[in-house]
């Protein structure tokens, strides 16, 4: 490791020909210092607090469908996380975006506002509580959020008439999801899982199971995620407890053994995105991880690491697009969720962004694409599409392995971020 | 000694005694390196070469701390964060004075600059002419051997400073401690000083009492600086046991104490305005002039009045213009003034006549004679 | 203006910084004090309900992390005074004709933004990065020797980007001293470090002030270093107040902890301000 520092690696990819995941890549590395930035500076936040009034005892009990337009306003307002959609690297356009609206004729206005559910739903609440029109038309959130936003009456009903190609192409997986049954409300946009990611010459052995996470001899050289639910579900499976059916018990049981763990000094530290960068550069032996970015370290960064699901499981995570109650351009957004159904456009979604896609034949197209760029003599992009195509789709064994988020209450999600906070603050 | 700054010599090759108990004055144009010369006798300033004597020691290298000296800084440079009585006592609280003794002592100095009850004051509740006390006391409360004033009357305004004047001489003469005095106002230097030195770019230009630089400058530096001179060229016409015969380029004859004139055949001699004396010429005045009297004939350019005495610009024939003071002793007005135009006769005591020139003998009443040792030696 | 309106001109000019504060400073404050003293939940909404116990309950909670940032914050501001006075010092009084450069320098890291600064350390100081990792090498450190993920790091973070605002006032107050002050201390008979003691540094004391102020109180609130150079034994109070605003969206516990830090650093500043003496302000 050492004769290979981090900063040459940065000097190294500096120097390598622009790639079409580098945007990301370097996205990723900085990310979570542009998530503190963002969130500590957004005055949007701020003034959400603000409006935490009475006004929001108006929420309504459930989303309701309003009824679509005839035409589409020609406009869409879509939010959604930093480098999750495929980008030029020249331009900085977004190819698959520019073609929809020369498709449709609809201009999109795309932000890359989200950098975390709950600071993201802190932005946009005040507006829903009262009933006012949201600021975005179209947004992207993580499975228990949706959930969340769904009891909360948030979100608007989705007619399925507009969206032909989610029925005829969306895997099972995605189709009538624990968080919103027959998918009323949301479509998958893509997803993946949390496990464990770790550098085998760093831990001298194979890692299986979450409890090697808290082996001693890795004492100060383990990563955790400060993410309540990834790090909260996965001590929980330790302990033999299915998350989705947790009680607050159980969750105290969860949090003493990662409290425990904690207190010994066996977390160099609790991470965001900038696990990645640790991971890589050998500064954690071994971490939770997201799937995705295991495989693009091993492309880019670090040949070394692997990606393990727990024996114990693994959690999967699936971001969701959904409409917002009263969006000013509903029926616009539900051409853009049918048009992301449609193969020709999640492909080239998927090679840039490397994580699993809910639409049906994506990995084989990927593989296709893999022996074109090969024909074309780019062995390096052919090389990534495969490892992407590999990672484009769960097997079934793992799938097999992973859990959903519980649902919780409003009152369970506080006690369960207080069990948290202890855990993370020390 | 020498100073130099890069490439600009402030103080070039400047040698200087100064006896004990004298009140020195270093006199000259702005940026002529009289600040430069206290400072590194100070030992503010590193000296480029040469060395500082005080007494029998060369204090050269050493630090201003350990000279026995004490200055007033040019803006007095008080403490603003400490009292008057804080101030006045910095010195000794460095050298470890029992507090009663500062007490005592530096009740004694507000008493001797005539300041008793203004200890707690701040210096920027004090006017110009406080403050400058109160830089005097904490000066002098150390009793050095040499107190270093630079301009400390720079700041006061006209009246204030005449005081200052008669005040800073009380001072030193009732306690007897050597004063360098630096200033670039001649008539505070003669009022004040027991010896002046004139300098000019870096160099002393001459050297002596008050009365002995005004009544015979060496130079046309010295000459123009104190004071207002009348200055002629000449040639060396004979000279006899008391004096010499100059003969101006027009002609007329005048004398001047043979001592000042030495072998050079062309000089320069000059006489002051006030020791002309001025003759209404009229057609009858014959032209027998006493023997003991120089006398120069000329038109009347101008006149002004002053009260004290009328001030004459007049013409001689060949083009010189030469100032005159004339006391107005017998006159009672501004109407019996001499009308423009009316010729006149300039007469003066041929001992009244100075000479500068490119060779000059000794002065007859040099520099007085240094019956102690110098003090300050540079 | 008749006459008799005069004395009203210098309050005229307090009208627009005054309106700026109530705007800004507080109608804010307000909102704050109201959020904290508020009940309920998202779902069923808010409603001020003059729930004081937040306060006590908050203390409860996190009173390590609030003593750990006043405690850092502490020593931050002592070293940065320490490294900031000789680096103020030298450049106002040897500065020289290199005075505007090397002000210039110190002000340079302003050019980033603070998180791409305080990234670059954690590269820097990676365990396996070029400093640690070559001094391994040559078996200087022992191999497990690490400073990211240490309150070293979170400390000497903080330290380096706070020096500037240490930095700054401390150069314009030893600026502002006049150099014949010293001569005059040494002409009478103080030694180098007697007038440097007696003069130049009480003449100085208004920048230290301030500058212990700007370092200070940006220091204990900062979250920034501690969440990128730390770990989780060096949380600070703004990291807690972070993460239940927006992470937890515990606004009333959030708002709760935000008033008590600031209430704790104005007990402070007051009585820092007994000890430095205010009077060297305002003289
Ligand atoms: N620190 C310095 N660096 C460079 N040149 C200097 C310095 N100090 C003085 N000089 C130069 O040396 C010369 C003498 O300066 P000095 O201050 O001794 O003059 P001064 O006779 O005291 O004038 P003033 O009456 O205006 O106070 C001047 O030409 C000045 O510009
Ligand atoms: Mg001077």
């Amino acid at each position: 490791m050492r004769d290979e520092t981090q900063i040459e690696r940065a000097i190294a990819r500096a120097f390598r020909p622009q790639r079409r995941l580098s945007r990301r890549m370097f996205l990723r590395q900085t990310g979570r210092g542009a998530v503190i930035a963002g969130s500590a500076l957004s005055l949007p936040a701020i003034l959400a607090a603000c409006g935490i009034g009475p006004g929001a005892s108006t929420a309504p009990s459930a989303g309701s469908q309003a009824a679509l337009p005839s035409a589409p306003a020609g406009t869409l307002d879509f939010a959604n996380w930093p480098a999750y959609i495929d980008i030029d690297e020249e331009t900085g356009d977004y190819p698959t975006l520019a073609k929809f609206t020369e498709e449709s004729g609809i201009e999109v206005a795309y932000t890359e506002a989200i950098n975390d559910n709950e600071e993201f739903f802190g932005v946009i609440q005040p507006d829903l509580a009262a009933g006012n029109p949201p600021q975005y038309d179209l947004i992207v959130m993580t499975d228990w959020m949706i959930e969340k936003m769904i009891r909360l009456g948030y979100l608007s009903e989705l007619d399925r008439s507009k969206i032909p190609n989610f029925d005829a192409n969306a895997l099972d997986l995605y189709k009538d999801p624990w968080y919103d049954p027959g998918n009323v409300h949301s479509m998958a946009w893509q997803s993946g899982i949390t496990g464990i990611g770790y550098n085998p010459t760093l831990t001298g052995r194979e890692i299986t199971t979450f409890d090697d996470l808290l082996d001693p001899e890795f004492a100060g050289r383990v990563g955790m995620f400060s993410e309540m639910r990834d790090t909260m579900s996965l001590a929980l499976l330790s302990l033999g407890i299915e998350p989705e059916e947790a009680t607050v018990d159980q969750a105290t049981q969860a949090k003493d053994k990662l409290l425990a763990a904690a207190q010994a000094g066996q977390f160099r530290n609790f991470y965001g995105n900038d696990y990645y960068d640790e991971l890589a550069n050998g500064n954690l032996a071994v971490t939770v991880a997201w799937s995705g970015d295991v495989s693009q370290m091993k492309l880019y960064d670090n040949p070394d690491v692997e990606f393990v699901v727990p024996d114990t499981g693994g959690m999967l995570w699936i971001d969701n697009m959904a409409i917002p109650n009263k969006a000013a351009h509903p029926l616009d957004a539900h051409m853009m969720m049918n048009f992301w159904y449609d193969i020709e456009n999640a492909v080239p979604l998927t090679e840039y962004v490397g994580y699993f896609s809910p639409v049906t034949g994506v990995t084989e197209r990927v593989l296709e694409d893999a022996e074109t760029a090969e024909a074309e003599g780019d062995q390096e992009w052919a090389d990534a599409l495969r490892v992407i195509a590999e990672t484009a789709n769960p097997t079934d064994e793992v799938l097999a392995n992973v859990h959903n988020y519980r649902k919780l209450s409003e009152e369970e999600e506080a006690q369960w971020n207080d069990l948290f906070n202890e855990v993370v603050a020390g | 000694m020498t100073k130099r700054f890069g490439d600009v010599v402030a103080v070039d090759d400047l040698s200087l005694e100064v006896k004990p108990g004298e009140f020195f004055a270093l006199l000259g144009p702005s940026g002529c390196g009289k600040t430069t010369t206290l400072r590194m006798i100070g030992g503010f300033e590193e000296v480029t070469s040469g060395s500082v004597y005080l007494g029998d020691t060369d204090v050269t290298d050493l630090p201003p701390f350990k000279r026995a000296t004490n200055t007033v800084f040019q803006n007095y440079a008080l403490f603003p964060h400490l009292t008057v009585f804080e101030n006045i006592a910095f010195g000794l609280r460095r050298r470890k004075t029992p507090t009663n003794e500062i007490r005592h002592q530096v009740a004694f100095m507000l008493k001797l600059v005539e300041l008793p009850g203004y200890e707690d004051r701040k210096p920027n509740q004090l006017s110009g002419g406080q403050q400058q006390r109160v830089a005097l006391a904490r000066a002098l409360v150390n009793n050095p051997r040499v107190l270093l004033l630079d301009e400390p009357l720079g700041a006061l305004d006209l009246k204030l400073r005449k005081q200052m004047q008669v005040e800073l001489k009380r001072i030193q003469s009732e306690i007897g401690i050597t004063f360098i005095f630096v200033t670039h106002d001649q008539e505070e230097a003669m009022t004040m000083s027991d010896r002046i030195a004139v300098m000019r770019a870096g160099r002393i230009e001459q050297l002596g009492q008050p009365e002995e630089l005004y009544e015979r400058p060496r130079t046309d530096f010295v000459a123009g600086f104190l004071g207002v001179s009348n200055l002629i060229d000449a040639d060396v016409a004979g000279r006899d046991e008391r004096f010499a015969t100059l003969r101006l380029d027009g002609g007329t004859l005048l004398r001047a104490p043979a001592a000042y004139v030495n072998g050079a055949p062309r000089v320069r001699l000059g006489v002051r305005p006030e020791k002309l004396r001025v003759i209404a010429l009229n057609d009858d005045t014959g032209d027998s002039v006493d023997a003991d009297t120089n006398a120069l004939d000329g038109t009347v350019l101008d006149a002004s009045y002053i009260g004290v005495s009328t001030q004459y610009l007049v013409e001689t024939p060949d083009g010189h213009k030469l100032t005159v003071y004339a006391q107005n002793l017998e006159t009672s007005g501004a109407g019996e003034v001499l009308a423009d135009g009316q010729r006149v006769r300039l007469t003066w005591k041929p001992q009244h006549t100075f000479v500068i020139g490119p060779a000059i003998g000794p002065m007859p009443a040099g520099d007085a004679e240094l019956e102690e040792e110098p003090q300050v030696h540079a | 203006m008749p006459r008799h309106w005069r004395w009203l001109v210098p309050y005229l000019f307090l009208i627009p910084g005054g309106l700026w504060l109530l705007a800004f400073f507080v109608v804010p404050m307000l909102v704050m004090a109201s959020v904290s003293l508020q009940t309920g939940s998202l779902g069923t909404g808010y409603a001020l309900t003059w729930n004081f116990g937040v306060y006590p309950e908050m203390i409860g909670a996190w009173a390590p992390q609030f003593e750990r940032s006043l405690w850092y914050s502490i020593v931050v501001t002592a070293l940065t005074l320490a490294v900031g006075y000789p680096m103020a010092y030298t450049i106002a009084f040897r500065g020289g004709r290199y005075k505007s450069i090397l002000l210039l320098l110190v002000i340079l890291p302003f050019f980033t933004a603070y998180i791409i600064r305080t990234l670059s350390w954690k590269l820097i100081l990676a365990d396996n990065g070029f400093v640690l990792g070559n001094l391994k090498d040559i078996g200087f450190l022992d191999d497990g020797f690490r400073i990211i993920a240490t309150p070293i790091a979170v400390i000497s973070g903080l330290t380096y980007n706070f020096l500037p605002f240490m930095v700054l006032p401390l150069y314009v107050a030893l600026e502002k001293i006049d150099p014949k002050l010293v001569e005059a201390a040494t002409d009478l008979y103080a030694s180098r470090l007697q007038a440097f003691l007696r003069v130049t540094l009480p003449l100085s004391m208004p920048g230290v002030f301030a500058g212990s102020l700007l370092t200070f109180i940006p220091a204990v609130g900062d979250f920034i270093n501690s969440e990128i150079l730390g770990s989780r034994d060096t949380t600070m109070i703004g990291q807690i107040i972070q993460r239940l605003f927006l992470n937890n969206n515990a606004y009333p516990e959030a708002a709760a902890l935000g008033f008590m830090l600031m209430a704790a650093v104005l007990a402070l500043v007051f009585i820092y301000a007994r000890f430095v003496g205010a009077d060297e302000l305002t003289r």
